[in-house]
Protein backbone atom coordinates (compact mmCIF):
# COMPACT_ATOMS: atom_id res chain seq x y z
CA UNK A 1 0.00 0.00 0.00
CA UNK A 2 1.69 3.05 -0.47
CA UNK A 3 2.50 5.22 2.06
CA UNK A 4 2.33 9.06 3.36
CA UNK A 5 6.22 9.53 2.23
CA UNK A 6 7.04 6.72 0.67
CA UNK A 7 9.43 3.91 1.75
CA UNK A 8 12.81 4.98 2.43
CA UNK A 9 15.88 4.35 1.61
CA UNK A 10 18.16 1.87 3.13
CA UNK A 11 20.86 4.17 5.36
CA UNK A 12 23.65 1.76 5.71
CA UNK A 13 25.66 3.35 2.68
CA UNK A 14 29.13 3.36 3.92
CA UNK A 15 29.42 6.92 4.09
CA UNK A 16 26.67 7.31 6.50
CA UNK A 17 27.82 4.85 8.18
CA UNK A 18 31.01 6.16 9.43
CA UNK A 19 29.48 9.57 9.45
CA UNK A 20 27.23 8.07 11.83
CA UNK A 21 30.03 6.61 13.61
CA UNK A 22 32.20 9.82 13.63
CA UNK A 23 29.48 11.66 15.41
CA UNK A 24 28.84 9.27 18.41
CA UNK A 25 32.73 9.22 18.82
CA UNK A 26 31.92 12.58 19.51
CA UNK A 27 28.82 12.70 21.29
CA UNK A 28 30.37 10.14 23.32
CA UNK A 29 33.94 12.39 23.87
CA UNK A 30 31.54 15.50 25.13
CA UNK A 31 31.08 17.68 22.70
CA UNK A 32 27.62 19.22 23.35
CA UNK A 33 27.58 20.00 19.50
CA UNK A 34 27.57 16.38 18.52
CA UNK A 35 24.88 15.93 20.59
CA UNK A 36 22.75 18.59 18.91
CA UNK A 37 24.15 17.57 15.46
CA UNK A 38 22.73 14.04 16.55
CA UNK A 39 19.32 15.78 18.03
CA UNK A 40 18.96 17.94 14.85
CA UNK A 41 19.53 14.38 12.69
CA UNK A 42 16.69 12.64 13.72
CA UNK A 43 14.08 14.29 16.05
CA UNK A 44 11.95 14.67 13.20
CA UNK A 45 11.47 11.30 12.85
CA UNK A 46 11.41 9.99 15.97
CA UNK A 47 8.63 12.77 16.66
CA UNK A 48 6.52 11.83 14.13
CA UNK A 49 6.48 8.01 15.27
CA UNK A 50 5.86 9.19 18.85
CA UNK A 51 3.17 11.52 17.44
CA UNK A 52 0.98 9.08 15.60
CA UNK A 53 1.62 6.05 18.85
CA UNK A 54 0.53 8.73 20.95
CA UNK A 55 -2.64 9.30 18.72
CA UNK A 56 -2.30 12.40 17.66
CA UNK A 57 -1.53 14.03 21.18
CA UNK A 58 1.15 16.67 20.97
CA UNK A 59 1.94 17.03 24.60
CA UNK A 60 2.55 13.54 24.55
CA UNK A 61 4.15 13.36 21.40
CA UNK A 62 7.17 15.70 22.93
CA UNK A 63 6.85 13.97 26.09
CA UNK A 64 8.16 10.98 24.54
CA UNK A 65 10.06 12.16 22.34
CA UNK A 66 12.23 14.00 25.08
CA UNK A 67 12.67 10.46 27.44
CA UNK A 68 13.32 8.73 23.47
CA UNK A 69 16.78 10.96 23.60
CA UNK A 70 17.36 11.03 26.96
CA UNK A 71 17.08 7.35 27.35
CA UNK A 72 19.57 7.47 24.02
CA UNK A 73 22.16 9.36 25.26
CA UNK A 74 22.04 7.90 28.34
CA UNK A 75 22.80 4.41 26.60
CA UNK A 76 24.54 5.81 23.56
CA UNK A 77 28.09 4.03 25.06
CA UNK A 78 26.02 0.37 24.88
CA UNK A 79 25.12 1.35 21.26
CA UNK A 80 27.25 -1.63 19.55
CA UNK A 81 25.95 -0.44 15.87
CA UNK A 82 24.47 -3.67 15.18
CA UNK A 83 21.64 -1.70 13.67
CA UNK A 84 21.33 1.55 11.93
CA UNK A 85 21.68 4.42 15.01
CA UNK A 86 17.71 5.80 13.60
CA UNK A 87 16.56 1.79 13.75
CA UNK A 88 17.96 2.21 17.45
CA UNK A 89 16.49 5.34 18.42
CA UNK A 90 13.24 4.20 16.65
CA UNK A 91 13.06 1.00 18.53
CA UNK A 92 13.75 3.31 22.26
CA UNK A 93 10.82 5.21 20.97
CA UNK A 94 8.17 2.44 20.53
CA UNK A 95 9.30 1.04 23.44
CA UNK A 96 9.12 4.59 25.30
CA UNK A 97 5.68 5.20 23.64
CA UNK A 98 3.89 2.12 24.32
CA UNK A 99 5.16 2.63 27.89
CA UNK A 100 3.73 5.95 28.10
CA UNK A 101 0.45 5.12 26.79
CA UNK A 102 -0.37 2.41 28.78
CA UNK A 103 0.76 4.97 31.96
CA UNK A 104 -1.13 7.89 30.34
CA UNK A 105 -4.42 5.22 29.52
CA UNK A 106 -4.33 4.08 33.27
CA UNK A 107 -4.50 7.21 34.28
CA UNK A 108 -7.81 7.94 32.09
CA UNK A 109 -9.03 5.23 33.26
CA UNK A 110 -9.01 5.98 36.83
CA UNK A 111 -9.98 9.77 36.01
CA UNK A 112 -13.16 8.37 33.81
CA UNK A 113 -14.11 6.00 36.80
CA UNK A 114 -14.37 9.18 38.77
CA UNK A 115 -16.40 11.24 35.97
CA UNK A 116 -17.76 8.17 34.49
CA UNK A 117 -21.46 9.35 35.78
CA UNK A 118 -20.94 12.97 34.63
CA UNK A 119 -19.71 12.02 31.19
CA UNK A 120 -22.59 9.35 30.58
CA UNK A 121 -24.87 12.47 30.48
CA UNK A 122 -23.23 14.60 28.13
CA UNK A 123 -24.96 15.22 24.73
CA UNK A 124 -23.11 12.81 21.97
CA UNK A 125 -21.03 14.80 19.36
CA UNK A 126 -21.70 14.87 15.69
CA UNK A 127 -22.13 11.83 13.86
CA UNK A 128 -17.82 11.58 13.08
CA UNK A 129 -16.84 11.03 9.56
CA UNK A 130 -15.01 8.10 8.28
CA UNK A 131 -11.66 9.70 8.90
CA UNK A 132 -12.40 9.97 12.69
CA UNK A 133 -14.03 6.81 13.02
CA UNK A 134 -10.58 5.60 10.82
CA UNK A 135 -8.22 7.04 14.01
CA UNK A 136 -10.56 5.62 16.49
CA UNK A 137 -10.68 2.36 15.17
CA UNK A 138 -6.40 2.63 15.09
CA UNK A 139 -6.43 3.49 18.52
CA UNK A 140 -8.62 0.15 19.36
CA UNK A 141 -6.51 -2.04 17.28
CA UNK A 142 -4.42 -4.66 20.02
CA UNK A 143 -0.88 -2.77 20.61
CA UNK A 144 1.13 -5.54 18.47
CA UNK A 145 -1.26 -5.01 15.36
CA UNK A 146 -1.22 -1.01 15.99
CA UNK A 147 2.26 -0.57 15.98
CA UNK A 148 2.67 -2.15 13.06
CA UNK A 149 -0.45 -0.62 10.91
CA UNK A 150 1.03 2.86 12.05
CA UNK A 151 4.77 1.77 10.76
CA UNK A 152 3.95 0.54 7.84
CA UNK A 153 0.57 1.90 6.31
CA UNK A 154 0.64 5.56 7.82
CA UNK A 155 4.69 6.52 8.66
CA UNK A 156 6.14 4.53 5.52
CA UNK A 157 8.31 1.82 7.20
CA UNK A 158 9.27 -1.50 5.41
CA UNK A 159 8.72 -4.47 6.91
CA UNK A 160 12.14 -5.52 7.19
CA UNK A 161 12.89 -2.35 9.20
CA UNK A 162 9.30 -3.18 11.35
CA UNK A 163 11.49 -6.12 11.66
CA UNK A 164 14.24 -4.54 13.14
CA UNK A 165 12.68 -2.28 15.28
CA UNK A 166 10.43 -4.81 16.82
CA UNK A 167 12.71 -7.54 17.21
CA UNK A 168 10.68 -9.92 14.84
CA UNK A 169 10.58 -11.72 12.07
CA UNK A 170 9.44 -9.96 8.53
CA UNK A 171 6.79 -12.65 7.81
CA UNK A 172 5.53 -11.35 11.92
CA UNK A 173 5.14 -7.97 10.64
CA UNK A 174 3.36 -8.50 7.43
CA UNK A 175 1.30 -10.78 9.24
CA UNK A 176 -0.06 -8.53 11.90
CA UNK A 177 -0.24 -5.63 9.50
CA UNK A 178 -2.81 -8.34 7.71
CA UNK A 179 -4.71 -8.47 10.91
CA UNK A 180 -4.32 -4.85 11.81
CA UNK A 181 -5.92 -4.27 8.59
CA UNK A 182 -8.59 -7.25 8.67
CA UNK A 183 -9.90 -5.63 12.20
CA UNK A 184 -10.20 -2.39 10.54
CA UNK A 185 -11.83 -3.81 7.53
CA UNK A 186 -14.77 -5.46 10.21
CA UNK A 187 -14.82 -1.68 12.24
CA UNK A 188 -15.35 0.51 9.65
CA UNK A 189 -17.01 -2.19 6.87
CA UNK A 190 -20.74 -0.92 7.52
CA UNK A 191 -19.82 3.04 7.79
CA UNK A 192 -17.83 2.78 4.94
CA UNK A 193 -20.51 0.60 2.73
CA UNK A 194 -23.06 3.34 3.06
CA UNK B 1 -17.17 -4.42 1.31
CA UNK B 2 -15.06 -6.16 -0.79
CA UNK B 3 -11.12 -6.37 -0.37
CA UNK B 4 -10.01 -4.33 -3.19
CA UNK B 5 -12.59 -1.79 -2.50
CA UNK B 6 -11.57 -1.67 1.51
CA UNK B 7 -7.89 -1.31 -0.16
CA UNK B 8 -8.74 1.56 -1.66
CA UNK B 9 -10.76 3.33 1.13
CA UNK B 10 -7.62 2.87 3.24
CA UNK B 11 -5.53 4.09 1.42
CA UNK B 12 -7.62 7.25 0.84
CA UNK B 13 -8.02 7.58 4.24
CA UNK B 14 -4.37 6.99 5.66
CA UNK B 15 -3.42 9.90 3.27
CA UNK B 16 -5.68 12.26 5.00
CA UNK B 17 -4.76 11.45 8.82
CA UNK B 18 -4.04 14.75 9.97
CA UNK B 19 0.02 15.41 9.46
CA UNK B 20 1.78 15.62 12.59
CA UNK B 21 2.42 19.42 13.55
CA UNK B 22 5.78 20.46 13.24
CA UNK B 23 7.77 19.16 15.82
CA UNK B 24 8.67 21.80 18.87
CA UNK B 25 12.46 21.21 18.39
CA UNK B 26 13.95 24.27 20.62
CA UNK B 27 11.62 23.90 23.46
CA UNK B 28 12.21 19.94 23.37
CA UNK B 29 16.18 20.39 23.32
CA UNK B 30 15.22 23.06 25.82
CA UNK B 31 14.32 20.24 28.37
CA UNK B 32 16.74 17.31 27.41
CA UNK B 33 19.60 19.50 27.45
CA UNK B 34 18.41 20.62 31.44
CA UNK B 35 17.53 17.17 32.18
CA UNK B 36 20.97 16.02 31.15
CA UNK B 37 22.42 18.29 33.38
CA UNK B 38 24.39 17.87 36.51
CA UNK B 39 21.98 19.76 38.60
CA UNK B 40 19.48 17.68 37.38
CA UNK B 41 21.21 14.42 38.44
CA UNK B 42 20.13 16.03 42.32
CA UNK B 43 23.51 18.42 42.82
CA UNK B 44 21.63 20.66 45.40
CA UNK B 45 21.31 24.06 44.29
CA UNK B 46 23.89 26.20 46.04
CA UNK B 47 22.61 29.10 48.41
CA UNK B 48 22.43 32.35 46.61
CA UNK B 49 24.25 35.38 47.79
CA UNK B 50 25.06 38.74 47.21
CA UNK B 51 27.31 39.78 44.26
CA UNK B 52 29.16 43.09 43.47
CA UNK B 53 27.17 45.18 41.47
CA UNK B 54 29.34 44.92 38.63
CA UNK B 55 28.98 41.34 38.73
CA UNK B 56 25.36 40.59 39.90
CA UNK B 57 24.05 39.32 36.27
CA UNK B 58 27.13 37.25 35.32
CA UNK B 59 26.16 34.13 37.22
CA UNK B 60 22.91 34.82 35.93
CA UNK B 61 24.25 34.86 32.10
CA UNK B 62 26.33 31.63 33.16
CA UNK B 63 23.29 30.03 34.84
CA UNK B 64 20.74 30.62 31.07
CA UNK B 65 23.65 29.71 29.09
CA UNK B 66 23.81 26.51 31.11
CA UNK B 67 19.59 25.62 30.28
CA UNK B 68 20.35 26.09 26.93
CA UNK B 69 23.09 24.23 26.33
CA UNK B 70 24.03 20.81 27.16
CA UNK B 71 25.67 21.39 30.56
CA UNK B 72 27.13 17.27 31.99
CA UNK B 73 27.80 14.55 30.00
CA UNK B 74 26.00 11.97 32.82
CA UNK B 75 21.94 11.27 33.65
CA UNK B 76 21.24 9.05 36.65
CA UNK B 77 17.99 8.47 35.98
CA UNK B 78 17.27 4.80 37.21
CA UNK B 79 15.83 2.86 34.56
CA UNK B 80 17.18 -0.47 32.96
CA UNK B 81 18.99 -0.42 30.28
CA UNK B 82 18.31 -1.13 26.52
CA UNK B 83 20.24 -4.14 26.22
CA UNK B 84 19.73 -4.48 22.18
CA UNK B 85 19.27 -2.00 19.84
CA UNK B 86 17.24 -4.29 17.86
CA UNK B 87 15.37 -5.75 20.94
CA UNK B 88 11.67 -5.56 22.02
CA UNK B 89 10.08 -2.74 23.41
CA UNK B 90 10.76 -3.62 27.32
CA UNK B 91 8.83 -2.03 30.15
CA UNK B 92 11.17 1.04 30.60
CA UNK B 93 10.69 4.84 31.00
CA UNK B 94 12.32 7.48 32.60
CA UNK B 95 10.32 8.01 35.71
CA UNK B 96 7.57 10.82 35.96
CA UNK B 97 9.19 12.30 39.10
CA UNK B 98 12.89 12.78 37.27
CA UNK B 99 11.23 14.57 34.36
CA UNK B 100 9.19 16.44 36.55
CA UNK B 101 12.03 17.59 38.79
CA UNK B 102 14.07 18.45 35.26
CA UNK B 103 10.97 20.89 34.47
CA UNK B 104 11.41 22.10 38.14
CA UNK B 105 15.11 22.65 38.02
CA UNK B 106 15.35 24.24 34.74
CA UNK B 107 12.26 26.52 36.17
CA UNK B 108 14.54 27.07 39.25
CA UNK B 109 17.57 28.32 37.17
CA UNK B 110 15.94 30.81 35.36
CA UNK B 111 13.67 32.50 37.63
CA UNK B 112 16.98 32.53 39.39
CA UNK B 113 18.80 34.21 36.72
CA UNK B 114 16.14 36.73 36.02
CA UNK B 115 15.96 37.71 39.77
CA UNK B 116 19.73 38.51 39.46
CA UNK B 117 18.93 40.55 36.56
CA UNK B 118 16.06 42.29 37.58
CA UNK B 119 17.81 43.24 40.92
CA UNK B 120 20.85 44.45 39.11
CA UNK B 121 18.98 45.97 36.90
CA UNK B 122 18.13 49.98 38.29
CA UNK B 123 21.56 50.09 39.37
CA UNK B 124 23.28 49.14 35.82
CA UNK B 125 21.18 51.41 33.79
CA UNK B 126 21.83 53.87 35.74
CA UNK B 127 25.18 53.32 35.45
CA UNK B 128 24.62 53.38 31.76
CA UNK B 129 25.65 49.84 31.11
CA UNK B 130 22.34 49.01 29.38
CA UNK B 131 23.41 48.07 26.62
CA UNK B 132 25.14 44.32 28.56
CA UNK B 133 21.79 44.03 30.56
CA UNK B 134 19.88 44.43 27.21
CA UNK B 135 21.75 41.69 25.30
CA UNK B 136 20.91 39.63 28.73
CA UNK B 137 17.40 40.57 28.75
CA UNK B 138 17.32 39.13 24.94
CA UNK B 139 18.31 35.72 25.81
CA UNK B 140 16.57 35.56 28.75
CA UNK B 141 13.66 35.95 26.99
CA UNK B 142 13.40 33.59 24.82
CA UNK B 143 14.00 31.13 27.37
CA UNK B 144 10.86 32.38 29.18
CA UNK B 145 8.70 31.57 26.11
CA UNK B 146 10.51 28.62 25.71
CA UNK B 147 9.56 27.29 29.21
CA UNK B 148 6.21 29.06 29.01
CA UNK B 149 5.63 25.98 26.48
CA UNK B 150 6.70 23.53 28.61
CA UNK B 151 5.04 21.37 31.46
CA UNK B 152 6.76 23.96 34.27
CA UNK B 153 4.44 26.79 32.17
CA UNK B 154 0.88 25.04 33.30
CA UNK B 155 1.71 25.97 36.75
CA UNK B 156 -0.92 28.72 36.78
CA UNK B 157 1.20 30.78 39.13
CA UNK B 158 4.43 29.81 37.17
CA UNK B 159 2.66 30.58 33.89
CA UNK B 160 1.49 33.81 35.04
CA UNK B 161 4.93 35.12 36.44
CA UNK B 162 6.45 33.94 32.93
CA UNK B 163 4.24 36.34 31.59
CA UNK B 164 4.41 39.23 33.16
CA UNK B 165 8.73 38.31 33.24
CA UNK B 166 8.39 37.97 29.78
CA UNK B 167 6.91 41.72 29.27
CA UNK B 168 9.99 43.35 31.55
CA UNK B 169 12.42 41.35 29.94
CA UNK B 170 11.13 42.56 26.10
CA UNK B 171 11.65 45.88 27.71
CA UNK B 172 14.99 45.73 28.80
CA UNK B 173 15.57 44.26 25.77
CA UNK B 174 13.96 47.27 23.69
CA UNK B 175 16.84 49.42 25.82
CA UNK B 176 19.53 48.09 23.62
CA UNK B 177 18.30 50.25 20.85
CA UNK B 178 17.78 53.92 22.16
CA UNK B 179 18.03 54.07 26.34
CA UNK B 180 16.62 56.68 27.91
CA UNK B 181 15.95 57.79 31.54
CA UNK B 182 12.52 57.69 31.15
CA UNK B 183 12.41 54.05 29.72
CA UNK B 184 14.33 52.87 32.79
CA UNK B 185 11.60 54.30 34.97
CA UNK B 186 8.90 52.64 33.28
CA UNK B 187 10.29 49.27 32.97
CA UNK B 188 10.72 49.77 37.08
CA UNK B 189 7.33 51.31 37.89
CA UNK B 190 6.12 47.89 35.45
CA UNK B 191 8.39 45.62 37.51
CA UNK B 192 6.84 47.02 40.72
CA UNK B 193 3.46 46.93 39.73
CA UNK B 194 3.33 43.84 39.29
CA UNK B 195 5.37 42.42 42.04
CA UNK B 196 7.94 40.88 39.43
CA UNK B 197 10.97 40.89 41.90
CA UNK B 198 8.82 40.01 44.63
CA UNK B 199 7.38 37.28 43.10
CA UNK B 200 10.72 36.30 41.54
CA UNK B 201 12.11 36.24 45.07
CA UNK B 202 9.08 34.00 46.12
CA UNK B 203 9.41 31.41 43.29
CA UNK B 204 13.14 30.78 43.82
CA UNK B 205 13.09 31.33 47.43
CA UNK B 206 14.82 34.31 47.90
CA UNK B 207 12.15 36.05 49.37
CA UNK B 208 12.03 38.47 52.81
CA UNK B 209 12.02 35.40 54.69
CA UNK B 210 16.26 34.70 53.40
CA UNK B 211 16.79 38.11 53.55
CA UNK B 212 20.08 38.38 55.73
CA UNK B 213 21.47 35.47 52.99
CA UNK B 214 20.31 37.85 50.21
CA UNK B 215 21.58 41.04 52.62
CA UNK B 216 18.76 42.55 53.08
CA UNK B 217 17.67 42.19 56.56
Amino acid sequence: MPVSEGRRAAETGSGVVVEERRLIERVLAGDPAAERALYDAHVDRVYRLCYRLADGDVDLAQDFTQETFLRAFDRLAGFRHASALSTWLHAIAVSVSLNGMRRHRRRRERETGLEGAEAMQEKPTAEPDLKDRLKAAIARLPEPYRVVFVMYDVEGYTHEEIGQVLAMPTGTSKARLSRARARLREELAAFAGE
Amino acid sequence: MKEDNFENVLRELVRDLDLPPEPPREAMWFVISAARSPQARGERRSVPFRLPVWARWAPALAAALVIGIVLGRLTDFPSPSVTSPAGPPVAETMPEPAAENAYQLVTMQHLTSAEALLAAFPVDARAGRTGEVAVWATDLLTDTRLLAETPAGEDPQIRRLLGDLELVLAQIAALRDAPRGEDVRLIEDGMNQNDVLVRLRAATGNDVVNGNLMGES
